[in-house]
């Protein structure tokens, strides 16, 4: 199966809210039923500087991350200013990056590596918009997903609960797996799902 | 009550049939909580060490296929090479070391109220022709003894679960390591039985 350009290898991670929630099993379905083959898994509690170095420590991310939270203000950036204490998209992007660890680290979580074809756009897509209020029906946070930014900001949390971490490109992906499983990391690809005769056979 | 645990795996047949997450979330679903997982391909030697070896055991194992045999009327000696209980047991151990070692496998550790019973009544009898609708195995598996017979192999029943405490306790040891499992994290099962919000009786346990 690896023989194929195509064929790629995705990081996921359940974070401590799907835990609780008990969705690992509706999740790992979803993955499933997408032909989507299990190469790694295991249940872990995160030392602090896993749960740190899992995010891109950059600026233009917590730029990214500040747009998020304001695209969820509707664009209002006055209420955005009054709910974050400031209209930096870089500081708001520092504080959510405390809090994610400060959640990676509340509790187990689930890490995984997923294979297929395209994999790590199918996992996004499967996954769904990072905030479930723009997340489609079908998908993971469209679904399952209840949280927002500003429910967060008002609550305390900064940090909203979106259930899942996912590899955002295929160079991500490698990096987030040698992070997550180590150097020494061995998958576990060496099996084929009994319909991967369907998908990867040349007689069709 | 004293909360149990019990292990739970999805063995090769589930995984390369894509049913795990439909096993998980039916342990999810019901209230138990997981606090240990890993997909890991066992040792042979793991594998031994899970079936007992006891004397007593192969003997009973080997008996149960030899009346079987005699219901069916397969010469045991034709099929197999013996009619000596212990030989035949020996054997279908062996293709149960076979069964869960032949590829990786989802290992679970689940906690609960009376856990263990809890997981065999969701995974349903071994046999999967006559497991009842709603089990994991009536739902999702057709085997029936026949065709084990035929192959010369065990029931293909997608799922092990443990048959008692004692034996849960002893399978947990040999899967995971005591770090490798997270029971002090709040989970939903308080949701699940109502333990969070209004609720009859003293409901005095963790939030």
């Amino acid at each position: 199966m690896k023989k194929f350009d195509s064929i790629e290898q995705t990081f996921l991670m359940i974070k401590p809210d799907g835990l609780k929630r008990g969705l690992v099993g509706r999740i790992f379905r979803k993955m499933e039923e997408a032909g989507l083959k299990l190469v790694a898994a295991r249940m872990i509690l995160a030392t602090k500087e896993q749960a740190g170095k899992n995010y891109p420590d950059t600026d233009e991310w917590k730029k990214g991350i500040g747009e998020k939270g304001l695209a969820s203000y509707d664009n209002d950036i006055k209420r955005f200013k009054e709910e974050y204490g400031t209209d930096d998209m870089i500081e708001v992007g520092q504080k959510v990056f405390e809090g994610l660890v400060k959640l990676l680290l509340s509790g187990p979580v689930l890490i995984s590596v997923w294979e297929g074809n395209h994999a790590v756009d199918e996992v996004r897509a499967i996954a769904g918009a990072t905030v479930s209020r723009f997340a489609s029906p079908g998908t993971i946070r469209g679904d399952w997903g209840v949280d927002s930014p500003p429910l967060a900001v008002k609550s305390g949390r900064i940090v909203f609960s979106n259930l899942l971490h996912i590899s955002d490109s295929p160079k991500e992906a490698k990096r987030e797996i040698t992070h997550w499983f180590g150097d020494k990391f061995k998958d576990l690809s060496d099996y084929d799902r009994v319909d991967s005769a369907n998908l990867f056979d040349e007689s069709w | 009550m004293k909360f149990e645990r019990t292990l739970i795996i999805a063995k090769h047949d589930a995984v390369q049939r894509g049913l795990m997450g439909e096993i998980l979330m039916r342990f999810e679903r019901v209230g138990l909580k997981l606090i240990a997982l890993e997909f890991l391909k066992a040792t042979e030697d793991m594998g031994h060490q899970h079936y007992p070896t006891t004397t007593e055991w192969l003997e009973k194992v080997g008996n149960r296929t030899l009346t079987e045999y005699k219901e069916k009327g397969i010469d045991p000696k034709e099929k197999l090479g013996t009619n000596d209980a212990i030989e035949i047991g020996k054997m279908i151990k062996g293709w149960n070391v076979e069964y869960l070692t032949v590829g990786p496998v989802l290992a679970m550790v689940f906690e609960g109220p009376g856990a263990v019973k809890i997981g065999r009544k969701l995974v349903g009898e071994t046999n999967p022709s006559v497991a009842a609708p709603g089990t994991i195995r009536g739902d999702f598996s057709s085997d029936n003894a026949d065709m084990a017979n035929d192959f010369a192999r065990p029931f293909y029943n997608l799922v092990h679960a443990s048959g008692s405490v004692e034996e849960a306790e002893f399978e947990i040891g040999l899967w995971f390591d005591a770090k490798e499992i997270f029971d002090a994290h709040e989970v939903h099962y308080h949701q699940a039985m109502g333990f969070k919000g209004k609720f009859v009786g003293k409901n005095t346990d963790k939030k």
